[in-house]
Formats: structure tokens, C-alpha cells, sequence
């Protein structure tokens, strides 16, 4: 067994799953950390990305184009994330009542247009995938070359994402001025900052890139659409932006620490049979948990987090 | 107490309505007795379209209907807390079967049975037996065995690997046959179980798939975790010398290459058997096992990569058929 652990090929293949797993999360937990900045909770992350899974693979399964479907993915995220908007924005009904009702309706929605597509199957529709890159002598060097240079081209999308956002919340006016919305959004106002249209920007950054996560599914990962391959990623990017104390570098290490432990836990069903297989799905979830509980984050927030605001109230 | 006696007025308006709704459908059962049509529902706790477990169950009860003349109806993604309000809105309705596909329904029905003599029960997999309840099973052991003979023959890595969803009792029957398979025909090979731990996260199937050719080299995989299985699939079909069987439903078109052949499950075969024993006044107080002899069970179509153990493989089909190759059931 100790062979098998330590191998190169082992390694490799554990990091490479690593990444996989990791990807949605990533796309997705950055979508709501610029929501959250801007003082929007969304919890209806696991309805976007059903939304945009089901749109992104239907438009990939029309055009034959896994790319168009991507898009089309985020952009449906972006329009079932503006009944959140208008809602929780121009309403100022509560952020929490709302993403559940996102929950409730876009996988109701998305069952609803496949189902008027493909009609009920019984055996699950065969689309297109967007292949991984491949770059030939580089990618053949052990570990680091699969890692770096064999990923899918989302794989590597999500992670400049993570580094130009973190660039554009620390480095920039505009950044900073965007996070002065989610601190105290009418001190942001009286500098001249229009807060409405900055939360209208967050929430339809938070659906472009939940959709995005959710089209990664269904386009990337797999050719195939099932109802329900979202699987309650959702809520864990959401709670990745917790433990990542609204911080890039932190959802960067809880969405791989994530993607780590699930990678690892499916090898050890197969190399350790003796332990329960229930105590080994439960390992990233434990994890996360554990690293909450060690990380103690709840300052890091942004302070009028999840707070509705108008400017007549004082 | 204006407000209030305008709210008693609507509950009133409401009531009366709905009996008078309910007053229609009895009505219009009277009105055509002359021909019965008989009625079946399904209750599904998932999608009926999930390409797996609830879409063999939704299609095979179709099929019975077809060809028995039945009507259909169905509910879908009913939590476990609706189970009985559900059963017994069917037995309102006054259905002549209503069909719970799974063994985490018994409860349910034994509850909403017992109200209803009238109206007809049966359980998937299920172990309950009442005057209107009937259990009926697809062979599971049977189907683990059958892919586990099939998966010992063509194993160039004496490695071979089942993928389950849950740690429910069918899955455990057919995990319990596909040891005893591969043991009958190899016993040099070595099985590995991995569990996905949902029955509608494909993505994880691919994963699952992924690590059991890392860590033991698996070669031929049989898949028994619903959605899980495209993924396991999709991940099989980048390689050429890996293979898989599928149940259960034939699917060696969807991916020809990498299909050994199926293991298939005709549910219209069982259901339909339980429709003319309603027909027929002789339902009730049985399980109903179903296997190859009673064509529940089928080999479907066989790939081109399963020409060099097709006949082994259907010598030993006839000899479970005729019973000169048997097995144990230790679930």
C-alpha cells in the first residue's frame, strides 16, 4: 500500500483530480466573494449553477460548441441572478429568503427547459466537452507537468481569475471602492460611489461566475447533463468564502483543501476497504468544518454584509 | 370580525369547491364502469428522468401500461416526509396500483396500505407483504453475478472494480454476486468497491473511476450508482483497454467502444407481472423475485471488445439459466 501512496504517478494523478474538483468551487466561490463585497449574501449559488449547468449544456448539445455553451451558462446565471437583484436591491427584501428561493426555482426551472428539449429520457444525453489543454514535451515532465501543463482551459481561467480579483480588491481604486460598499455603503455614497448600480455589478458578477461554475459541469467535467450534477457545490463555495475570510488567498487554500480531501478520500476507499466508506466521504466536509472552527473569521466580514440600504434611511 | 368572517367565507368557498371537484371525479368513475380502465402511479423520491435507477423504473412502468392498457400517472422528487400523504392522495384517487420503487418506501405504503384495502401496493426491492401489498425484486445477487463472470473473463489486470452509489441493501446483494462471480471464473482477480455516495453526482463517478485505475489498475468496471455511471463512462472512454458493463438498460450504443454488453433489467416485465395479477383478483401476500427464467433479467447487445469471451461468457448465462451454475445469497 505504502508503494502505492508514495508513487509518482499516484501523486500526480491525486493533484491532477485535485484540480478538477477544485475548479467550480473556485469559479464559483469567487462569484460570491464579489457578491459579499459589495454586502450581498447570495445562498442561491447552488440554484445559478443548476441554472447554468442545464443552459450551458443545452447550448453546447445545439451548437456543438462546448465554448458557446460557457458562455451561455454564465449568462443565464446572470439573469436568474437579477430576480435576486431587483429584489433584494431595489425591494430591500431579505438577502437569505431570496437565495432560497433561487434554490427553489432554478433547478424547478432548468428540469422544466430540458425536459421541453430533450423530452424524459432514460438514458442520460451524450454533449460536447471542451478538451484539456495539452502541451506537448512540457506537460511529460512527472507531477508538475500534468499539473501545469495538462489542465482544462477553465482549470487555468479560474485561477487567474483568483489572482487579478485579489489584484483588483487590494491594488486598485476601483477595487477598493467597490469594498467600501460592503463596509459601509453610505460613507462609499456620500464620496460619490452609486452604491445601487455597484450592488446591481456585484450580483451580476456573482451569477456570471456561479453560472460559469455550474456550465464547467455539465460542458467540461462531463459530456452529460444529469439533474442534480450540482450535488450542493454550491454551498460549499459559499461556505469556502467564510473559511477563506473574504480573502482570495484563503477560498483559493479552502476550495483546494476541499477538492484535496475528496481526491484523497476516493483512493482511500479503494487502498484502505477496512474503513467505512461513510467516514471517508464525510473527510472534506470534516475538514472544513475543522478549519472553521481554527480559523475563526467571523471579524474578516464585511460589515453592512447582507444589510439592505437606501439612501432616505438614517 | 368583519376580516374574520370574510376569512371563514373563503375557507368555506374552498371547501366547497374542492368536494365539489372531488364529487366530479367520482362521478365520472361511475359514469364508465361498464369498461374499467385501470389506473398505476408512480412515487419517485428523485427525478423520473435521472438516466439511472428512477428512469428504468418510470420507463419499465410505461411499458407495462402499454401493454396492459393501463393509464399512468406519477409524482416526483417526493420528500420522505410527504411518502404517505402521497400514497394516500393515490388511494383517494382511487388507483388500482400504486408503484414505490424502493425499499425506503416500505413503511410508507405499509401505512397508507392499510387505509386503502381497495387500492394496490407494490415495493421495488421491497420486503413488505400485505392482502394489497406485493414485493417485488429484480434478482440483484443474480445481476452481481452475471457481471462479475463476465468482468473475471475479460480482466487483463486480474483488477476489476464495482462503482456504488449507496450502501443500500440491492447494491450490497449485487456487490455479494459480483464477488462470487468474478471468483467463479477467476479466481486470481481482485475486486475494489468505491462508493459515490449520491445517486445523481455524475461528476463524482468519473472521479471515482479515475482513482480505482490509479490506485489498482482496474480494467473493467461495473457501475451501479445511478448518474454516477455517465461519469464512470465518460472517464472509461478515454482509455482503449478499459471496459465496463452496463445496467440497466442496453447501452452499448451510447458508448460502443468501451461496453462489454448489459446487464439488462426489464421492469416492464415485472410491473406488468404485477398488473395482471390485479386483473386477475390474485394479488397480494408475496415477493416476487424476478431473474433470467423469468425474463426480468437479459444480456443485452455485446460490443466488438467482448468477441474473445462472448461464448465462455454465454455458456455460463445458459448454465445460471438452466441452474447448473449456481450461487450463494449471503445479503
Amino acid at each position: 500500500m505504502m508503494d502505492t501512496v508514495f508513487s509518482v504517478q499516484f501523486l500526480g494523478s491525486l493533484l491532477q483530480s485535485t484540480l478538477r474538483v477544485t475548479t467550480p468551487l473556485l469559479l464559483v466561490a469567487l462569484g460570491e466573494l464579489y457578491g459579499e463585497r459589495a454586502g450581498m449574501i447570495n445562498i442561491g449559488l447552488d440554484g445559478i449553477m443548476t441554472f447554468g449547468a442545464t443552459v450551458g449544456f443545452i447550448v453546447g448539445y445545439i451548437t456543438v460548441n462546448p465554448l458557446m455553451g460557457l458562455v451561455a451558462g454564465s449568462l443565464a446565471g446572470v439573469l436568474i441572478n437579477m430576480i435576486y437583484a431587483y429584489s433584494t436591491i431595489s425591494l430591500r427584501s431579505g438577502q437569505i429568503i431570496n437565495g432560497m428561493a433561487l434554490n427553489i426555482l432554478a433547478p424547478a426551472l432548468s428540469v422544466f427547459m430540458f425536459r421541453q428539449y430533450f423530452g424524459v429520457t432514460t438514458k442520460l444525453i451524450q454533449g460536447t466537452v471542451l478538451a484539456s489543454v495539452y502541451i506537448p514535451v512540457l506537460s511529460d515532465i512527472p507531477i508538475l507537468g500534468p499539473l501545469l501543463f495538462r489542465q482544462n482551459p477553465i482549470t487555468y481561467l479560474a485561477f487567474v481569475l483568483a489572482i487579478l480579483t485579489a489584484i483588483f480588491f487590494n491594488k486598485t481604486k476601483p477595487g477598493l471602492d467597490y469594498r467600501a460598499v460592503g463596509e459601509f455603503p453610505r460613507a462609499a455614497e456620500t464620496l460619490g460611489i452609486h452604491v445601487t448600480k455597484m450592488k446591481y455589478i456585484a450580483t451580476g458578477m456573482c451569477g456570471l461566475l456561479a453560472g460559469l461554475g455550474g456550465a464547467y459541469l455539465s460542458t467540461c467535467y462531463m459530456g452529460t447533463y444529469s439533474e442534480g450534477v450540482v450535488a450542493g457545490r454550491g454551498f460549499i463555495a459559499l461556505s469556502a468564502v467564510i473559511f477563506g475570510g473574504w480573502r482570495v488567498r484563503g477560498l483559493v487554500l479552502a476550495t483546494l483543501l476541499f477538492g484535496f480531501t475528496d481526491a484523497v478520500q476516493l483512493r482511500f476507499q479503494t487502498i484502505l476497504p477496512v474503513i467505512p466508506y461513510q467516514i471517508l466521504a464525510m473527510l472534506p466536509y470534516l475538514a472544513t468544518i475543522g478549519a472553521l472552527f481554527l480559523m475563526h473569521n467571523s471579524g474578516l466580514a464585511p460589515k453592512a454584509n447582507g444589510l439592505p440600504y437606501s439612501r432616505e434611511d438614517h | 370580525m368583519k376580516v374574520v368572517s370574510k376569512r371563514v367565507l373563503a375557507v368555506l368557498v374552498i371547501v366547497a369547491l374542492s368536494l365539489t371537484i372531488i364529487g366530479c371525479a367520482g362521478a365520472e368513475e361511475g359514469a364508465d364502469s361498464g369498461e374499467k380502465t385501470y389506473k398505476i402511479a408512480m412515487v419517485a423520491n428523485a427525478s423520473i428522468a435521472d438516466g439511472g435507477w428512477n428512469s428504468a423504473c418510470y420507463d419499465g412502468m410505461i411499458g407495462a401500461a402499454e401493454l396492459n392498457g393501463w393509464e399512468t400517472s406519477y409524482s416526483e422528487n417526493v420528500e420522505q416526509t410527504d411518502y404517505v400523504a402521497t400514497f394516500t392522495e393515490y388511494g383517494n384517487l382511487g388507483y388500482d396500483l400504486v408503484f414505490a420503487p424502493g425499499n425506503e418506501f416500505s413503511d410508507a405504503v405499509k401505512e397508507a396500505a392499510a387505509s386503502y384495502p381497495d387500492t394496490n401496493f407494490i415495493v421495488l426491492n421491497g420486503e413488505v407483504v400485505e392482502e394489497n401489498v406485493e414485493s417485488i425484486m429484480a434478482d440483484n445477487t443474480m445481476i452481481g453475478f452475471l457481471a462479475g463472470t463476465l468482468a473475471g473473463l475479460k480482466t487483463q489486470t486480474n483488477e476489476v472494480a464495482l462503482i456504488g452509489g449507496m450502501e443500500i441493501t440491492p447494491a450490497m446483494q449485487s456487490i455479494d454476486g459480483f464477488e462470487q462471480g468474478v471468483a467463479y471464473v477467476n479466481p486470481d482477480a481482485n475486486v475494489s468497491v468505491a462508493f459515490t455516495n449520491s445517486w445523481s453526482d455524475a461528476a463524482k463517478g468519473k472521479e471515482a473511476a479515475l482513482s480505482l485505475i490509479d490506485t489498482k489498475d482496474c480494467d473493467v468496471f461495473f457501475g451501479i450508482s445511478s448518474a454516477g455511471d455517465a461519469g464512470m463512462r465518460e472517464a472509461l472512454a478515454d482509455y482503449d483497454d478499459r471496459w465496463t458493463i452496463a445496467q440497466p438498460s442496453d447501452l452499448l450504443d451510447q458508448f460502443p467502444d468501451i461496453t462489454l454488453t448489459s446487464i439488462m433489467n426489464d421492469n416492464a416485465q415485472l410491473i406488468g407481472n404485477s398488473m395482471k395479477a390485479v386483473m386477475n383478483g390474485e394479488f397480494g401476500n408475496k415477493v416476487f423475485l424476478g431473474g433470467l427464467t423469468e425474463n426480468v433479467l437479459a444480456i443485452g447487445e455485446f460490443g466488438e471488445s467482448a468477441n474473445d469471451v462472448k461464448d465462455e461468457y454465454m455458456e455460463i448465462v445458459e448454465g445460471i439459466r438452466d441452474g447448473s451454475i449456481t450461487f450463494d445469497y449471503n445479503v
